[in-house]
């Protein structure tokens, strides 16, 4: 065997045997290896805000450069009055979108009044599909720590599980990797659900291990159950939307479609308890 | 094949643009539900043109950058990564290097490889991490809506973002050529 060969053989295995190390070490829950890759990656985490800001920049550039166009048509087909109109029109449905979304938030807030909610915005997703997570724009700086609850006005997104100073990360319940407790809402009966994503790109929810004298219908709301204060009860996770009877066990499983539309969360909020917010 | 400091720019650049690509618009842009990878795309198209050191240690780093900054597990895209860098390296002959249609040939079996290896370890993770009952609950219906896509996309990608490449670099090559005759 050449020299290089057996030079490159022992680097690919020495590598190797490093990624494994590393992917078992920092797997573990608070692992020394994940904190130090935490440091790390904390460069890289203004690196990586940098790329978004970059890629949102160019995005807004390129609607701009259309919606620019659709204007300019409009301007050669309209009179001035009706361009006054549909501007004012514009404007009417900014104040009404504005308005919306400060009216579901002052009802967020009445109802998580133990928590102080910290706007945060989405700054990095997963490269790959894989993992259902993302990072965000707040971090420990902030007052947000591992476990911290991660919502929007239409339910719950997931928890903070990775925390820097300025950034972390949120795993969403979508993830096949978690598992949450939840209760039908109409009866009150309680259930166990899974993220089913990783199988399929139809994000949604497993039901599993109904119990025989569940009862359950297609359209049951589904909201989080008392979870020893990981959540806050009663925030909405989704809708029953099938319900399967395995024919070999005779088991029911339902999928929840789930009550946040993952593809387009952007801007949420982190639940903190008042004493850590700032 | 040697590398000169303009390709390795080119290289750098193409990384750069790629990754800001992909915050930009694919992030966005599914289709059927998948988004390319273009990190991967990049780092492929870079790796047939290296030796298999040069691709090794190229596939660990950005494999690591991915890992340190998307990943839960570190490890996981350095190895990936690694491993699919010094497959299409040592699958490049020498004299394939520089051609736009091996590097494109392989860039189909290389992602169909790297997303269903991918998948594996994953799937395998979540079988110890949470009791998951099984690996797949059908491993059809998973390649025809996972794999598959994503392969496709990124192999689309790969067309789209070689040939300007290969270009660039053919002309490159000829100029530095006549510098040194």
């Amino acid at each position: 065997m050449k020299k290089n060969t057996r030079q490159f053989i022992i680097i690919l295995c020495v590598l190797t045997v490093f990624c494994i190390a590393s992917i078992s070490f920092s797997a573990e829950e608070d692992s020394v290896l994940g904190k130090v890759y935490n440091v790390i990656g904390t460069p890289f985490q203004y690196v990586q805000k940098g790329f978004t800001a970059v890629g949102t920049s160019v995005r807004k550039a390129f609607s701009v450069m259309t919606e620019y166009g659709e204007i300019k048509d409009r301007i050669e087909e309209l009179e001035q009055e009706n361009d006054r109109l549909q501007n004012m029109e514009n404007q009417f449905d900014k104040l009404k979108d504005e308005n919306e979304t400060l009216r579901a938030l002052l009802e967020l807030k009445g109802y998580f009044e133990d928590y102080e909610m910290v706007a945060a915005n989405v700054i990095a997703q997963d490269v790959s599909d894989w993992f259902n997570e993302f990072t965000i724009d707040k971090g420990a700086s902030d007052g947000i720590k591992n476990g911290d609850v991660v919502i929007t006005a239409d339910g719950l997104v997931g928890v903070v599980y990775n925390c820097n100073d300025n950034s972390c990360k949120v795993r969403s319940i979508i993830d096949e990797q978690y598992i949450l407790y939840g209760r039908v809402s109409r009866s009150n009966e309680l259930v166990r659900l899974r993220g089913t994503t990783n199988e399929n790109y139809t994000a949604r929810l497993k039901l599993d291990r109904i119990a025989d004298t569940t009862e359950l219908y297609i359209g049951d709301t589904i909201v989080t159950a008392e979870s020893g204060g990981v959540y806050p009860t009663g925030l909405v996770l989704g809708v029953v939307v099938d319900i399967i009877v395995d024919e070999n066990s005779g088991q029911r499983y339902a999928y929840v479609e789930p009550a946040v539309d993952f593809t387009k969360v952007s801007r949420l909020f982190v639940l903190v308890t008042e004493e850590e917010g700032k | 094949m040697m590398h000169s400091k303009k390709h390795i720019l080119i290289y750098a650049l193409l990384i750069i643009v790629l990754a800001g690509l992909q915050e930009a618009f694919f992030n966005h842009l599914r289709i059927l539900g998948a988004k390319p990878n273009l990190s991967l795309v990049a780092v492929c198209i870079i790796a047939v043109r290296m030796t298999r050191m040069e691709a090794m240690l190229l596939g660990f780093i950005s494999g690591l950058y991915i890992d340190i900054v998307y990943s839960r597990y570190v490890g996981l895209y350095a190895l990936l990564y690694m491993l699919i860098c010094v497959l299409l390296a040592v699958a490049t002959r020498e004299d394939f290097k520089r051609t736009a249609w091996w590097p494109v040939l392989t860039g189909a079996p290389a992602f169909m490889i790297f997303t269903a290896t991918e998948s594996f370890i994953v799937r395998l993770i979540c079988m110890y991490t949470v009791d998951s009952p099984h690996l797949y609950e059908s491993y059809g219906a998973h390649f025809v809506s996972r794999i598959l896509p994503e392969t496709l996309y990124d192999f689309i990608a790969l067309l789209v973002l070689f040939m300007p490449f290969h270009w660039l670099m053919g002309k490159i090559r000829v100029k530095d050529e006549q510098m040194n005759y």
